[in-house]
């Protein structure tokens, strides 16, 4: 297409990753003039969601493909032009395998041809009754558009930061979340639901009348945080704590590893807090305190970016990027575009890895492991389909796996599919932090026909290494108008970013509100008022 | 361009609404006067009804205006008494249904739209109780804690036959959704007749509540329910009261646990003294626990006393 952006802007923001979306709408939501603009052809960068056949080719995809430093364009005395990008943050250690057949066999497809034939109400009553459907790489990838598969995928707690902001600021018009319906963990070698609620507390035949008056009193003495109660533990870890209190066996393991998301080695400060923030959630949406983003964590980056849009912000992707410019004084002075044009902002905003090289060198980086299967089956099958959070302890305790097990309601896979995402901090390499978790919830790959295992096949599974950011100073190395955003963190929700973008605004904008809200439709009258009404359509 | 955004200002909106408020009122008062001046009319005057039913679905509790309509019906009913079945009839008494369910989608807790509804049925002749019957349990999974849907289950449940495995099934569903629930705990009560076998299952499930959440007091009442039957043993009286007593240990400031165990010694204390004693203490100590009610407290005091003196 041919087309020229304005030369001028308040702030350009280069990738759309959620900090950058959410720095972007906050800067048009307060009337800044704002250019988002990225050089991939889709939205949120390390936060996207992809179908099976992007996601196929990500680890082939350099990230920053279309940067090109052979500008050519007139610098003003002193300034210089830099190049957009840098490889520092890539996706590590990826491993694809597909662990189906690519087509199926003669013999099987004319099978499948007969069974056409029958009328609907018999096939899916074949479905029904456990007949497993037969899937094939053919298959899955003839559905490819019916995935959305996030490269980081979120949870996020019905009360935190990002729902109240997004209830705040309006913005939840934009987009569309799914309660988590259970939430499990492993336990004596088996998957247990874990009982969040006071409900559930009630209902839950395994735990006995005096664990459920522990369970019930330790929630309470939690939320109610007295001094005295940790006085005591100020230096000692919230495990101590537990097995102090005298509690059984299973209601300590409901209780750190899934209620507080901790471990043996977690302090009892944290535990606590965790447990607060775990309760707080309670009760608003659904049975568990946890949201899923519908249709992918893609979508999140996406909602701040449509309510920057509807506030007059730019966009642009799939841009060839050309070099920032910057003056004599290592001040941001505009953006080449293409090979030409030079787009002028007072503060650059950008994604870490849209980062030169020279402003992240000492950037330091740890890595989160994690593992996304395509499974058959839920990790725990039931009448109704279930979106799970899991938390599994690794290693005795020492780690806990995030697993969060998405159906086809979430509208991030085609019917009788799961997704399973798994992370957790990197030690080793993805596939081998991973492996105990694995192992238990999947059919292993060795074929023992012998035994029927009730537990889902993996048909397709993608291992990486996902750079974390969050804990390096970001301004270091950094110019005084240029801010740095990071990707996404090891935490299941993404209150941290959220700060993080707010830190940012609030150092361009000192003194404005960060994302007031933005009016209903109703509210906005179209035009200047004078004329009555648009009509409809 | 799309022309430039323009909020409305809360003053604006604050002018609209109220403009709203006043036509609101205008067509109100118009209607009320229209149905009190043709009340009397034979054949019933259908301005006035169709009026009436745009208040009612407005505003579900005038009685006035439910009244009319029951009038209305009488005069309908009258007129197709000889014949078979009338299909203008059966429309007419639908249309009323129809109105009730849009009135309690508003607001599900008009009484008079639930007595309506269930006074057109009685007098429809081929009233579909199955279909109140689906109606009511997806109210109930709305709003578990409104009593005008555990009365109106009840009465449907009276006019199909019950199936009891069902509601019990049903009862445990809601409670285990919310068991801070009255009416789901009466509920369960009018469909349980106690035996040896089912009072175990609901001492278990009345345990789990109270070991859940001592100071819930609906649990509790279904227990003083339960005790108040014959086929508990003392035997079970018993064991329960060693399992309170395991309760009370972890909750000692808990004056339901105290109270509930006053009402397991009190029977038992009929054919064993040593309870009798035990009695005295927890209402002692009830009375400190619960100064509010410290009076009701002295008074069981004194006649526990006195039922020990009556036995020496």
């Amino acid at each position: 297409m041919d087309y020229e952006l304005p030369t001028e802007f308040d702030i350009i923001i280069v990738g759309t990753g959620i900090v950058e979306s959410i720095v972007s709408a906050a800067a048009s939501r307060i009337g800044k003039t704002v250019l988002h603009i990225d050089s991939q052809d889709y939205y949120g960068g390390f936060w996207a969601s992809f179908n099976l056949e992007q996601i196929d080719k990500l680890c082939e995809r350099n990230q920053n493909a279309n940067v090109d430093i052979s500008a050519d364009v007139q610098l003003n005395e002193g300034e210089r032009l830099i190049q957009i990008g840098n490889n520092n943050f890539d996706l590590k250690n990826t491993s694809q395998k597909w662990s189906i057949p690519e087509k199926l066999e003669l013999k099987d497809v004319s099978e499948n041809v007969e069974g056409d034939n029958c009328d609907v109400t018999e096939t899916e009553a074949d479905n029904g009754t456990g007949t497993e459907e037969v899937w094939t790489q053919e298959k899955l990838m003839r559905e490819s558009r019916k995935f959305n598969i996030d490269i980081a995928p979120k949870i996020q707690f019905a009360r935190g930061d990002f729902v109240e902001l997004l209830i705040s600021s309006n913005i939840a018009r934009y987009s569309e979340y799914r309660s988590v319906s259970r939430v499990l963990t492993w336990l004596n070698g088996e998957l247990e639901v874990v009982p969040c609620s006071r409900s559930d507390v009630f209902s839950n035949p395994k735990v006995s009348v005096i664990e459920k008056r522990m369970l019930m009193k330790l929630l309470g003495a939690c939320m109610d945080s007295e001094e005295n109660e940790f006085k005591d533990y100020k230096i000692k870890t919230f495990h101590t704590y537990l097995n102090d209190k005298r509690l059984t066996d299973n209601v300590i393991h409901y209780v750190l590893y899934a209620i507080a998301m901790s471990t043996v080695d977690t302090p009892c400060s944290e535990g606590v807090e965790n447990i607060k923030r775990f309760l707080n959630s309670l009760g608003r949406f659904g049975k568990t305190p946890f949201l899923y983003s519908m249709y992918g964590s893609g979508e999140l980056s996406q909602a701040f970016c449509r309510l920057s849009a509807v506030f007059g912000g730019v966009y642009a992707l799939n841009q060839n990027l050309g070099g920032f410019v910057f003056d004599a004084e290592n001040k941001f002075k505009g953006l080449v575009c293409g090979k030409q044009q030079v787009i002028k902002a007072s503060h650059l905003v950008m994604g870490i890895e849209k980062s030169p090289e020279e402003f992240v060198k000492s950037v330091e980086v740890s890595y989160i492991s994690r593992g996304i299967f395509i499974t058959n089956g839920s990790v725990k099958g039931s009448e109704k389909e279930h979106l799970t959070l899991l938390f599994y302890p690794l290693k005795g305790g020492r780690e806990l796996c995030n697993v969060i097990e998405l159906g086809t309601l979430t509208g991030t896979c085609p019917k009788g599919i799961y997704i399973v995402h798994m992370f957790t901090k990197q030690i080793n390499t993805p596939k081998e932090d991973l492996e105990e978790c694995v192992s238990k919830l999947f059919q292993s790959e060795k074929e023992d026909s012998d035994v029927k295992d009730a537990r889902p096949q993996v048909l397709w599974s993608f291992y990486y290494s996902a750079p974390d950011t969050n804990t390096a100073n970001l301004r270091k190395d950094v110019p005084e108008n240029a801010f740095l955003c990071p990707g996404p963190d090891c935490d299941l929700d993404i209150d941290y970013s959220i700060k993080k973008a707010k830190e940012i605004f609030n150092s361009m904008y000192p003194d404005v509100e960060f994302l007031p809200r933005a009016p209903d439709p109703e509210e906005i009258i179209i035009g200047d008022g004078s004329d009555e009404q648009i009509p409809k359509k | 361009m799309h022309g430039r955004l323009k909020v409305r200002s809360t003053e604006e909106q604050k002018l609209l609404k109220q403009k709203e408020q006043q036509k609101k009122l205008r067509a109100y008062k118009y209607a009320m006067n229209q149905v009190a001046a043709t009340r009397k009319e034979i054949p019933f005057n259908k301005d006035s009804l169709m009026l009436c039913a745009q208040v009612l679905s407005v505003n579900p509790d005038v009685y006035t205006l439910w009244n009319y309509r029951k009038e209305v019906v009488l005069q309908q009913l009258e007129m197709s008494k000889d014949e078979e079945v009338d299909d203008a009839l059966v429309s007419f008494l639908e249309n009323e249904i129809k109105l009730t369910e849009q009135c309690l989608l508003d607001n599900p807790k008009s009484y008079s739209s639930w007595h309506h509804r269930y006074w057109i049925l009685q007098r429809h002749p081929k009233p579909n109780w199955q279909q109140e019957f689906s109606l009511i349990t997806k109210y109930l999974t709305f709003d578990d804690r409104n009593f005008h849907c555990w009365d109106y289950r009840r009465l449907i449940i009276n006019k199909i036959g019950i199936s009891l495995c069902n509601e019990l099934n049903f009862s445990t569903e809601r409670l285990n959704i919310n068991f801070s629930n009255y009416s789901s705990w009466h509920y369960r009560s009018t469909l349980r007749k106690l035996d040896s076998e089912c009072l175990e299952e609901e001492l278990e499930l009345v345990q789990n509540a109270v070991f859940t959440d001592p100071n819930d007091s609906s649990a509790w009442f279904y227990l003083r329910w339960i005790l108040s039957d014959r086929n508990v043993t003392n035997e079970k009286r018993e064991e329960l009261l060693e399992s309170l007593t395991q309760l009370l240990d972890m909750d000692p400031d808990c004056k339901w646990i105290l109270m509930a165990k006053c009402w397991l010694t009190g029977s038992l204390s009929l054919t064993d003294n040593h309870f009798a004693e035990k009695r005295i203490m927890d209402y002692k100590k009830l009375k400190e626990l619960d100064p509010l009610r410290k009076g009701q407290y002295s008074d069981y005091l004194e006649c526990a006393k006195k039922a020990i003196g009556t036995e020496k």
